[in-house]
């Protein structure tokens, strides 16, 4: 315990003592000529523009969460992608070697290598059952994925500015409404 | 073991049972991925979502309710129907395809995440229940309009299999994701009332605070799993036992302390959900902006899931070892003064509220400190040690006793808040207002709404724990619990008192809701209130419960299935 406690002081002591030092050498070394563009924000390397206190719009937030939730359910494809791609390999018939099929079982259930014994391995009719099964599961989740990016794409969250869209609909005429298409025609020549 | 007898295991054994014993949840998700097709495919005009909510919670009703039937039955062990109540569970359970290896045997499912026993069961069913009715009110009331009701009914019907994840939780992840998975959408469901400043005002500070609660207790979890080793529900009290090395439980004990500390952190988690003092500060303000139907779906439902979890968290720690023990008295008595303290401050600051519905907000904290009793004075008894002079089947007699109040409690507690809030709903679309003062005279209005301040008169006399209301025999079982486990220890007669004079003065601020109502004069310039028949018999409909659970055999047909409940959990 007390040897844990001298560590952890310890690497406050030198951490702060490195951070610190190229400060204070640096407050003493440096010259102090300061003029208006040395004091201006740093704009990468632009002149600004003026404060980025500024009202924007509110489609950024949606937009951005949109982006997050797909971008965090995108996240859970890799986890499965490893088991997935492990299963499928070892459900190869053809896979006939005994040490690559131990090898191959040990990096699958993530066990330090030559762990598995002709006993333990797995045989391709369980690495088939596991990769159907991971296949159904998949296919089922990026389903419901699919149900929820239909149903903002056709509520319109993905149009950036939604009244525009909006007007611009209704400004176009409408194709399903041909009977009225037909009476402009026909209005047209009088 | 084999990888290949695990996955046999897996996809022959436990996957079968399991999908079998979560359809009903399973219902739930396809609802509400039919409701986002209907709205694409269909339009909302076509076809409302509040059917498709309706139709889909329903069938998961009867789904939860026929499970429920084959367990009480026995219909699993002995296969026969003698009564009408029998052949109905049985036609039930072949409808839905229920089998004694499935739904008829109780333990862990899901690789032991979830448990699958009455007590969840029950849980379950009242949740579904309580839903049906809310989405009935929703209907009535016109609270979400056509336009927003699929994204409604999403986060009505999500945060509904959040709760019943929750209480079926048998993992410390499970619990998490329970409670989150209930909390995040209700944060949106408080929001809805797009462009109301106060509802947006209430919708942030409830997800800051949420966020807040759940970062504690996420926290307070790893603290545990940590020193336990574990995060299965089980195993829990064994491994405690085993950490301890045979030391007593005190505070100079590193491992006790560190335990301590995490339940703790993990009991903020419970504490923010069932708006238990001193985390209650958002439940008056979430409730004044949500609309009332989202406040009476939270104040009932995300309570109901919070105490069952509370209750199988707890009694993971249940054992006949002395640090057992030790640990649970201290936890009994520190829930105990949180208790008291919500109790006497959701009291107390109820009486100065002009706004019926943070008025409701200040009672559901009070009565969140009453329920709280029961769990208190179960951790007193649960297991108590030989040398304080109770027989085994005493212990197990109380304890049991101790879980059906909460159970009859919040059985009631449901009836009694959706009335009040259901009357508060009804009123707004009325008189446009939700002040207490804007009720004044409404009993000389049309039929329907005399039937309104009937249900009120009912639902607050209940909520004060008048008999021949279901509340008083609620919190007469809970009161009860507590004067037995004050035969334990000395701690609980101050809660006993405390609570007793707490039921004393509640009476004051729901009778000024009542004067209102009943005896002021009825202001000259309000235009005349039509309530709508149709209205008026729904409100009838809900209110008669909370009179029938105190004075008709219902009242000791539900304790007895809460006993029966209760029982399977000492077994």
């Amino acid at each position: 315990m007390l040897d844990l406690n001298f560590h952890l002081v310890l690497a406050v002591i030198v951490g702060a003592t490195l951070i610190l030092l190229p400060l204070i050498i640096g407050k003493f070394v440096r010259p102090r000529i300061p003029t208006p563009e040395k004091d201006a924000v740093y704009e990468c390397g632009e002149p600004t523009i003026g404060s980025s206190y500024i009202q924007f719009d509110l489609r950024f937030y949606v937009v951005a969460l949109l982006f997050i939730i797909f971008d965090v359910e995108v996240v859970f494809f890799f986890p499965w992608a490893t088991i997935f791609g492990g299963a499928t390999q070892l459900s190869d018939a053809s896979l006939t070697s005994d040490a690559v099929r131990m090898e191959l079982t040990d990096k699958l259930t993530n066990f330090p290598a030559g762990t598995a014994t002709a006993e333990t391995m797995i045989s391709a009719e369980t690495a088939q059952t596991m990769a159907l099964v991971g296949f159904a599961d998949i296919l089922v989740f990026f389903g419901v994925l699919l149900v929820g990016f239909a149903y903002v794409w056709s509520r319109g969250d993905l149009d950036w500015v939604r009244a525009m869209v909006a007007q611009a609909k209704q400004a176009a005429p409408s194709r399903r409404a041909t009977p009225s298409l037909v009476e402009t025609h026909e209005a047209q020549p009088v | 073991m084999t990888v290949q007898q695990i996955i046999d295991g897996l996809i022959n054994g436990d996957l079968p049972r399991a999908i079998e014993i979560f359809a009903p949840e399973l219902i739930l998700c396809a609802a509400i991925v039919l409701l986002l097709l209907v709205r694409m495919i269909f339009g909302v005009q076509r076809i409302p979502a509040c059917w498709v909510a309706l139709l889909g919670t329903l069938v998961a009703f009867t789904g939860v309710f026929a499970q429920f039937m084959y367990l009480k039955t026995d219909l699993s062990i002995t296969g026969v129907a003698d009564t009408p109540v029998e052949e109905l569970a049985a036609r039930l359970a072949s409808a839905y395809h229920l089998t004694p290896e499935g739904v008829g045997s109780v333990g862990g499912f899901f690789t032991d995440l979830l448990m699958h026993d009455q007590f969840t069961l029950f849980f379950r069913l009242g949740l579904l229940l309580f839903v049906v009715l809310v989405i009935a009110l929703t209907v009535l009331t016109g609270i979400p309009d056509n336009d927003d009701g699929p994204d409604f009914y999403t986060l009505l019907l999500g945060s509904t299999v959040g709760m019943m994840l929750a209480v079926g939780a048998n993992n410390l992840l499970m619990i998490f994701l329970g409670i989150e998975m209930m909390s995040v959408p209700s944060y949106a469901m408080v929001g809805f009332l797009k462009g109301r400043r106060q509802s947006s005002e209430a919708a942030l500070k409830y997800v800051v605070y949420g966020a807040g609660a759940a970062g504690v207790m996420l926290y307070g979890l790893s603290l545990i799993a940590g020193i336990l080793g574990t995060l299965s529900l089980p195993e829990l009290a064994g491994h405690f036992v085993t950490v301890m090395h045979g030391e007593t439980f005190g505070p100079t004990n590193a491992a006790a302390v560190t335990l301590v500390l995490g339940i703790m952190m993990v009991l903020v988690g419970f504490a923010f959900k069932l708006s238990l003092v001193p985390f209650h500060f958002w439940c008056p303000d979430a409730f004044e902006g949500a609309a009332a139907e989202v406040g009476g779906f939270l104040s009932v439902a995300s309570k109901a899931a919070s105490f069952a979890l509370l209750v199988r968290f707890l009694l993971a720690f249940s054992g006949p070892e002395e640090v057992l023990h030790g640990l649970r008295v201290f936890l009994g008595i520190g829930l105990a003064v949180i208790a008291c303290l919500s109790m006497t401050l959701g009291n107390l600051a109820a009486y100065t509220q002009t706004n019926v519905k943070r008025l409701l907000a200040y009672s559901t904290i009070a009565h969140a400190g009453y329920m709280l009793m029961a769990v208190s004075a179960l951790l007193i008894i649960t297991d108590a040690p030989a040398t304080e002079g109770w027989t085994r089947s005493q212990i197990f007699y109380q304890s049991a006793r101790a879980v059906e109040g909460l159970m009859y409690y919040l059985a009631v507690y449901l009836f009694m808040n959706l009335v009040a809030f259901s009357v508060v709903a009804i009123l707004r679309n009325e008189t446009y207002s939700e002040e207490i003062d804007s009720y004044n005279g409404l009993v000389h209005q049309n039929p329907a709404t005399k039937l309104l301040c009937l249900a009120m008169l009912m639902a607050m006399f209940s909520l004060v724990g008048l008999p021949p209301f279901g509340g008083f025999f609620a919190k007469l079982q809970i009161f009860t619990s507590v004067l037995y486990a004050a035969d334990l220890h000395w701690s609980m007669w101050v809660l006993l008192a405390v609570a007793g004079a707490n039921t004393v003065f509640s009476l004051v601020y729901y009778l000024r809701v009542l004067k209102a109502m009943f005896i002021n004069p009825e202001p000259e310039e309000r235009r005349a209130i039509q309530t709508p028949a149709l209205v008026g018999t729904y409100i009838a409909l809900i209110a008669l419960p909370i009179f029938l659970l105190g004075a008709s055999p219902l009242q000791s047909d539900l304790t007895d299935t809460a006993n029966y409940v209760a029982r399977t959990l000492f077994r």
